[in-house]
């Protein structure tokens, strides 16, 4: 469970500064660069071993 | 011996050299090969009169006996599966499911991010295979690749941001990953360090790192090289000129697609119970060839072999150094670092985790097969200077900067593909990726280790919750602090070159000091003459990594119209 918060908010956080970067500055292509690193973290973490 | 010793490993180091400053032309697989005989046969010259030739005829035996067989087989295994799923139109599935992604709520952003992150997530035993197979995806975005959704910047810093990632994503590979080398020598200590004690501080830094060498590429590469990305910008059009590229996978990729990853779960939590990792991958390979009727020319295509043939060459001129005293030099000579007094035992591990971003080769694999043994030693297994906990946070430091490190590499490392992809020169990403390696992801990488990793495979101080809160703060103090080194760094950059480069140059020691500070941190807690040697060996560190990112870029030539004036036909 704490892998997984750890790279929720690691995603969260590269997600919104990749779309910061890329250009996508409003707040809903921030926002969506935040959903889509959550979903990255979240994927990343179940292939973790626990 | 010991004279042995020195003499072995000034002559692997020369060679590395002349190698990297290009003196010697040759791959450096071919040079580790011609190093390894060398040494041996001065090897066997010393040996002739210390031991006499039953000394001379051990001396291959030893050499071969520090081969270690598994992370090859492990690569090679893992480089057949992905052969299987490239072969098969896997990756042509995956570019219709991003496709569809795109639709989503999401959008084209949350897209952009999940793509940019697929390589770590894939966890592929070299980042090549992927970068291979999606990097022309990536281009599609663009002016030229037809779907005309991305600027010029946008792509430089998409297609730069996916290479940072997937020439990392190749150390927390749990199929035949670098950092199995780490894990390997971790298992003397940590019983269950095969299950993967170094693949979440690699992934976890390699997330942030990736996200701050997209920053640094938007703010400080593209300023410092302005004119050397030959890709062609968006010209102002009209929205219904924007094109939707039909992307299609024939049914045998969507279910090689699948029997990779279920592979890849059965490798990693191994529900069947406790089997080889090379036996889980290569029976998906094969259900992956008879379902998805891959011939084996197909499957030869997909297959990268510079990473085995890097890591078998790295493993060689490992056993030869073993063999002949090599390691117990290097030892030795890093142990008297520690006795300057400003850089201490603190001081020389901040140099020695970013020794593979000062030294970057075609592979990762070549040096730390070198390098991981010495590391190993300086814990309690020969020269104590840490114990096991504060070797594995060291570990989990190197071994990202290491995997990375191939990502700058001019020998034909990763990143000259990302280059050949946006057109640009070559050392254009250089600095952002060396900077991405050693300021963000070395210390992170650390910190991760230390407070919840550690926790996990050693449970002596099971306080998670604590912990997760203090790894939020040192992250978001670590990325708080890049980003406003890069805004500075990005507001004095003008058009004067060797000022642009002066002020790259400040950027890289704060943050080199930095980092090594937060590697003394990390291991020995708050304390003042340690933080103060990382620091001062955080500094040196980055400043020898620094001077080798480039002034300026050879000139990009301007495309000329065809046919070229003067060779225009009558």
């Amino acid at each position: 469970m704490h892998t997984i918060i750890a790279f929720l908010f690691a995603g969260a956080l590269s997600g919104g500064i990749i779309a910061f970067a890329l250009d996508m500055k409003t707040p809903k292509e921030i926002l969506q660069g935040v959903v889509g690193g959550i979903i990255a973290g979240f994927l990343m973490a179940m292939m973790l071993p626990r | 011996m010991e004279v042995l010793g020195y003499l072995t490993l000034i002559i692997f180091v020369a060679l590395i050299l002349l190698s990297l400053f290009k003196y010697i032309n040759l791959p450096v697989q071919t040079v580790l090969v011609l190093t390894t005989l060398i040494i041996l046969v001065v090897g066997a010259a010393f040996r002739v009169f210390s031991q006499g030739w039953q000394g001379v005829f051990l001396l291959p035996n030893e050499m071969v006996g520090g081969i270690i067989l598994h992370p090859i087989t492990a690569l090679l295994a893992g480089l057949f599966l992905a052969g299987a799923l490239s072969a098969s139109g896997g990756f042509d599935a995956l570019k219709v499911i991003l496709n569809w992604l795109q639709k989503t709520p999401i959008g084209l952003a949350g897209t952009l991010v999940i793509i940019i992150m697929i390589p770590v997530i894939a966890s592929l035993p070299c980042g090549r295979i992927i970068a291979a197979a999606l990097l022309p995806l990536l281009f599609a975005f663009g002016m030229e690749g037809g779907m005309k959704i991305l600027t010029k910047p946008q792509l430089i810093v998409l297609i730069g941001a996916f290479g940072r990632n997937a020439f990392g994503s190749c150390g927390p590979s749990p199929i035949g990953g670098v950092g199995q080398i780490g894990e390997g020598f971790l298992g003397a200590h940590f019983a269950t360090a095969a299950d993967g004690i170094l693949r979440a501080p690699q992934a976890f830094s390699l997330f942030l790192g990736t996200a701050l060498v997209a920053l640094f590429l938007k703010m400080i590469t593209m300023k410092l090289y302005p004119e050397d990305v030959t890709l062609k910008d968006l010209s102002p059009e009209k929205e219904e000129d924007k094109k939707e590229v039909k992307i299609e996978a024939p049914f045998k990729g969507y279910l090689s697609l699948i029997i990779f990853v279920v592979a890849l779960l059965v490798a990693i939590f191994q529900p069947l119970g406790k089997m080889p990792v090379q036996t889980v991958l290569v029976v998906g390979a094969i259900l992956t060839i008879i379902l998805c009727r891959v011939t084996i020319q197909d499957l030869m295509g997909g297959i990268i072999l510079l990473p085995v043939a890097a890591m078998a060459a790295g493993f060689m001129a490992a056993g030869a150094l073993a063999a002949t005293g090599g390691f117990d030099a290097l030892g030795n000579v890093l142990k008297s670092l520690t006795l300057i007094p400003f850089l201490g035992i603190a001081g020389m591990l901040a140099i020695f985790v970013q020794m593979q971003t000062i030294l970057p080769l075609s592979c990762s694999r070549i040096l730390t097969a070198a390098l991981v043994p010495v590391l190993y030693l300086f814990g309690p297994a020969k020269f104590n200077l840490i114990d096991w906990n504060q070797l594995a946070i060291v570990m989990s430091a190197y071994m990202i900067n290491a995997t990375t490190s191939c990502g700058s590499s001019p020998l034909g490392g990763g990143g000259m593909m990302v280059e050949g992809q946006m057109r640009a020169e070559s050392g254009y990403i250089r600095g952002a990726y060396s900077f991405g390696a050693m300021a963000i992801m070395a210390p992170i990488a650390a910190i991760y280790m230390k407070f919840l990793n550690l926790s996990i495979f050693s449970p002596d101080d099971p306080e998670l919750v604590r912990n997760l809160w203090i790894i939020g703060g040192y992250v978001v103090a670590i990325v708080v602090l890049n980003i406003v080194i890069i805004k500075v760094m990005s507001f004095f950059l003008t058009k004067d070159i060797v000022r642009n480069w002066g002020f790259q140059l400040a950027g890289f020691l704060v943050m080199g000091a930095i980092a090594g500070a937060v590697l003394s941190l990390s291991l020995y807690g708050i304390n003042i003459v340690f933080i103060i040697q990382g620091l001062i060996g955080g500094i040196i560190a980055s400043l020898i990594i620094a001077l080798m990112t480039p002034k300026s870029l050879v000139p990009v030539k301007k495309e000329e119209p065809y046919p070229a004036p003067g060779l225009a036909r009558e």
